[in-house]
């Protein structure tokens, strides 16, 4: 099920599907190891950003950002 | 020759630049620690080049200051040596790519980190990865120093890559290089992992977070205190006083050239004995400030910040407080010249070009200027203040932390644009290392020595020549009305705003010897911190923000000191306070 990534639960695993907004929006989450593919799991969400792990990294993102970041639930 | 280190944001480049050149450089566990490049001579085991440190970068296409700045280093280099954090292989090795295609130049590729990929459960094959990417590939510790003599002849023999990366299946390439190399191993969840949790994740989170603000402070002020009433009261009592005495008997009996002398270097000292924080000459006044009430506190704060940065707490701290500086404007990173702020306001202006937004640096100036005073003025509060008691102090704390929130408030609705949004790597916890503390420590504590020294001996001077020449009661004759109506200080205060544009710490001094009244001096010590940055924070903020928006930035603190520090006295003398 296709859901943005403020939806998806806490230490959900989940495989990023699209990416909307700018391309220098994407590149930013690209360099950052973010693109379409690439497998995430939740680690935070409940006052501010959205912090995300992908591989060994943790990225927080911007609740304004994860919402254009939809992911399929794995 | 000119080689290049050049990798992700906070994979240990500095680090690693300090150890080749023996230059001293700040370095610290957040990515963005340096924002412009530094340079240094590698001249060591037969090699003699110059070395330059980009500031970090994920990719050759540049989506911040920071980035243009690392690609035109890239350009211009001779030799690139690509720094690739071995705990983040994956992401780490974009940039590697980036690299590859666009330059055919010699390259090498470090491993840092590598004492934290056992622990971490990972394998890297290095002679397979040297095989796959065609260049020479040198695992290194930076902190420890291991690895080091193996890069250097790597450099000395580095060649360009033979691989051929095409921009569309970058990743694919990468994966399957990854892949081949690379073995993850699993292991137990760590107590280091917990910490990682708990530090993020509310409630905990916050619980972790105020408790460590709380013991911060606590830790600073037992420090700077202890230092104060056991190391450098004493000194300054049984060694110097003797030596002061001797030289203020000498003057006195040497006339009016004598008298000249003894005002400028030795100052007021009635019945035979000093009073450091009162007499205010050179010797006296001049020296005891900076050494004795501001450096106990200037090293206690960096002593604590250093292990907080090199902890990685920073990152953590700018999750948590991103709602608040989204209201100011600003996303959570702004915590970073925030708390630099807190120990001097010039390297919190510096790091102002973490923010690419020019309405985001302007709020993010405005505030540091207005509401963060640098570690020597609190220093001098709690001096002054505080011996009537930490309340008071607290009450200057307070009215700085509301007046930072109202106009910060003010700015973002009023200034055209959106608040931007954070997008941040979170650097893992690391231990921090005794000697690499202590290093970064001794640079600070070097360079206030040698900055702040110099500027308070001038601002001691400047005081005794503006009391000495009558040009004080000019300059009180025309700000008068807003000094004494608005503000409810003497005319004489004026002097502590003048010489408050080259030290803040010396014109919180100056409000001593004035004998103001309780409430004059919380208003006194609230407006000196508010009312204009000191010239060395200025001059930086002009660089950084052009004239015209100084100069727009420069009304606003004026205006906020007048309204902020007029509402103080209105409130203190309505409460009562005298």
């Amino acid at each position: 099920m296709m859901m943005s990534l403020i939806e998806l639960k806490n230490n959900r695993p989940a495989r990023v599907v699209a990416i909307s907004g700018g391309r220098g929006f994407a590149a930013r989450l690209e360099s950052l190891g973010v693109r379409v593919g690439s497998s995430i799991v939740k680690v935070s969400h409940a006052y501010g950003p959205v912090v995300v792990k992908v591989g060994s990294v943790q990225i927080a993102i911007g609740r304004g950002m994860a919402a254009r970041i939809k992911v399929n639930e794995q | 020759m000119n080689v290049l280190l050049v990798g992700n944001p906070n994979v240990g480049k500095s680090v690693l630049f300090s150890r080749l050149t023996g230059a001293r450089v700040i370095a610290s566990n957040y990515p963005g620690s340096t924002v412009s490049m530094m340079s240094g001579r590698l001249h060591q085991r037969g090699i003699d080049a110059d070395l330059v440190d980009a500031p970090g970068t994920y990719t050759l296409y540049p989506t911040n200051k920071a980035e243009e700045v690392a690609i035109k280093l890239v350009e211009e280099a001779d030799i690139v040596v690509n720094v690739v954090d071995s705990t983040s292989l994956e992401r780490n090795l974009s940039l590697t790519m980036d690299i590859i295609a666009a330059v055919k130049k010699p390259l090498v590729v470090v491993l840092s980190m590598w004492d934290e990929t056992s622990h971490r459960g990972i394998e890297i094959d290095v002679s397979r990865l040297q095989e796959l990417l065609g260049v020479r590939v040198v695992p290194v510790c930076g902190l420890t120093g291991e690895g080091i003599k193996e890069l250097i002849s790597a450099v000395k023999k580095a060649g360009p890559s033979s691989l051929k990366v095409k921009k569309e299946d970058k990743w694919c390439l990468i994966g399957s290089i990854v892949e081949k190399v690379q073995k993850l191993h699993h292991r137990h969840h760590t107590f280091r992992d917990l910490l990682t949790e708990a530090s993020i994740r509310p409630p905990w989170a916050y619980g972790i977070a105020l408790l460590s603000v709380f013991f911060s402070f606590k830790v600073i002020r037992f420090i700077g205190e202890g230092l104060i009433s056991r190391v450098c009261d004493p000194l300054f009592n049984n060694f110097y006083t003797p030596l002061i005495m001797k030289l203020s008997a000498f003057f006195q009996s040497g006339g009016p050239v004598g008298s000249f002398f003894h005002k400028i270097l030795i100052g007021n000292i009635s019945s035979g004995e000093i009073d450091y924080s009162l007499a205010f000459g050179l010797l006296t006044t001049g020296l005891y400030v900076p050494l004795a009430m501001v450096l106990p506190y200037v090293f206690s704060f960096y002593l604590v910040l250093g292990f907080l940065e090199d902890l990685g707490y920073l990152p953590r701290l700018a999750i948590l407080t991103d709602r608040v500086f989204h209201k100011l404007g600003l996303h959570g990173y702004a915590i970073v010249p925030t708390v630099l702020g807190l120990g001097c306001n010039v390297p919190g202006a510096l790091s102002l070009r973490l923010f690419e937004e020019k309405r985001e640096k302007f709020i993010a100036a405005t505030l540091l200027a207005v509401a963060i005073p640098c570690m020597a003025q609190t220093a001098m509060i709690i001096g002054i203040l505080g011996r009537f008691g930490g309340q008071y102090v607290s009450i200057v704390f307070f009215s700085l932390f509301c007046i930072w929130l109202v106009l910060g408030n003010l700015l973002n609705r009023f200034l055209k644009g959106e608040s931007p949004e954070i997008l941040l790597e979170i650097p893992p916890y690391r231990k921090p290392v005794w000697h690499a503390l202590l290093k970064k420590l001794w640079m600070r504590i070097h360079w206030f020595i040698m900055e702040a020294i110099p500027f308070v001996l001038l601002g001691v001077l400047i005081v005794n020549l503006l009391y000495f020449s009558h040009i004080i009661e000019f300059v009180s004759w025309i700000f008068a009305p807003v000094i004494e109506k608005i503000w409810g200080l003497p005319q004489t205060a004026v002097g502590a705003l003048v010489v408050g544009f080259l030290r803040k710490d010396v014109a919180v001094g100056m409000l001593r010897p004035m004998g103001l009244s309780l409430r004059q001096l919380i208003v006194g010590s609230t407006v000196l911190a508010v009312y204009f940055p000191c010239v060395a924070t200025f001059i930086v903020l002009i660089r950084e923000l052009g004239v015209k928006d100084m100069f727009k930035s420069a009304l606003i603190m004026i205006s906020t000191a007048l309204l902020a520090g007029g509402l103080l006295n209105f409130i203190l003398t309505a409460l009562g306070i005298e």
